[in-house]
């Protein structure tokens, strides 16, 4: 393994934090949009980390994406044992280099996501504002776990608008003050993708809400809002509702697909 | 970060092109609906919907085409939309849409369908 550079103004460092609080992953956020305008050489991923959840690696993924974008090399520094075994297991090793020195290595881009996943379930959990900049924050982040499932681009597109349409609508109607939390866990499955949202708004029940009968009967009608839950229907096999005791609305979002990986 | 330019030009005395920026969502589906309907009001047939730059399509942009298409169709004209992208199209074919909203490749099928139609 290399030792971590001494950051210079053509090689940074940026620590992906251990504890992803919303203060946290905002100021990660902060900290890699200015290291990307900065345009340095390589930048150097810190990852010391005692447990991984899949939020780090969005986080890993976030950067990684940002940085090819920029054309700027991204290195994993100090990756533990376990960090590489999970990057092992989602077969995303090929998108970060890792303790390597030679800039021509092409493994920092990321290309053509087609991890084959196997059997076993990818956790995401992730905590953020009900503020419009971190909703946006959040789809961003999900997107990138998207991308990291290895899914087809137009399955993506449907969850990241399962996403989007669930996370505003708490946002936007939940009456919950900016700085509240709002809970997201996406259970992935190989052939499914449970999306589960708790938030402490007001109680609403959005199963008993989508009463559209088509969409082109909207059109007819000249409706121009009001189609999110309907949306949300189509593009969903199920939704469950609960309002748990401690006050919080639990929505779950079912999503299944057949063999993506052919 | 939110390129949410919507942007319009006038093709001829019957057809305008509105170009849609990279998203429409609860951001910026108003201005689509006032660009369409500002269009209808000046007495646009046709209005064709560059969709080459949106990458992200929400219930609120979904909602901005459909509540306006029929007023052109009642004015014999219709509302266009070409150059979508493929999860653009996916979205739209799992509402059940893609045969009831005009769709069609690129910008010359667009011209060329409300041609014919004038």
């Amino acid at each position: 393994m290399s030792p971590m550079p001494a950051e210079t103004d053509r090689v940074r460092d940026l620590a992906v934090p251990a504890v992803l609080s919303p203060a946290a992953v905002d100021a990660f956020d902060a900290s890699l949009d200015r290291l990307v305008a900065g345009s340095p050489d390589e930048v150097v991923l810190s990852c010391n980390l005692d447990y991984i959840t899949s939020s780090h690696i969005g986080l890993m993924w976030q950067a990684s994406r940002a940085c090819a974008d920029a054309g700027i090399r991204l290195r994993l520094g100090s990756p533990s044992a376990g960090l590489l075994r999970v990057l092992h297991t989602l077969d995303l090793c090929q998108f970060f280099a890792i303790g390597a020195d030679d800039p021509d290595d092409s493994a920092v881009a990321p290309r053509s996501a087609s991890a084959d996943r196997g059997d076993d379930t990818v956790v995401y959990e992730h905590v953020f504002h009900a503020s419009a900049e971190s909703v946006d924050c959040a789809i961003k982040r999900f997107v990138g776990f998207l991308e990291a499932l290895g899914l087809p681009e137009s399955l993506r597109f449907e969850l990241r608008t399962v996403f989007y349409e669930v996370a505003y609508n708490i946002y936007l109607h939940s009456g919950l003050a900016p700085d509240a939390d709002i809970s997201v866990r996406g259970d992935a499955a190989p052939h499914g993708l449970r999306l589960t949202f708790s938030d402490a708004g007001v109680p609403f029940d959005p199963t008993r809400a989508h009463t559209v009968s088509t969409f082109i009967d909207v059109a007819r009608d000249r409706q121009k809002r009001g189609l999110g839950l309907p949306m949300l229907g189509k593009l969903t096999d199920r939704m469950t509702y609960t309002r748990t005791d401690q006050g919080r609305n639990v929505l779950s979002l079912d999503k299944t697909w057949g063999d993506s990986s052919d | 970060m939110t390129d949410s330019n919507i942007n319009r030009r006038t093709l001829n005395d019957d057809t305008v092109l509105i170009t849609a920026g990279w998203t429409l969502d609860n951001n910026n589906a108003h201005e689509m609906v006032d660009a369409i309907m500002l269009a209808q009001a000046d007495g646009y047939k046709f209005i064709i919907i560059d969709m080459r730059d949106l990458e992200f399509l929400s219930s609120a942009g979904v909602g901005a085409i459909l509540g306006t298409v029929e007023t052109n169709r009642e004015a014999g004209g219709d509302i266009v939309l070409c150059n979508l992208s493929e999860g653009v199209q996916h979205v739209l074919t799992v509402l059940d849409l893609v045969d009831y909203l005009t769709i069609v490749p690129n910008m010359d099928v667009a011209v060329s369908r409300c041609t014919a139609k004038t």
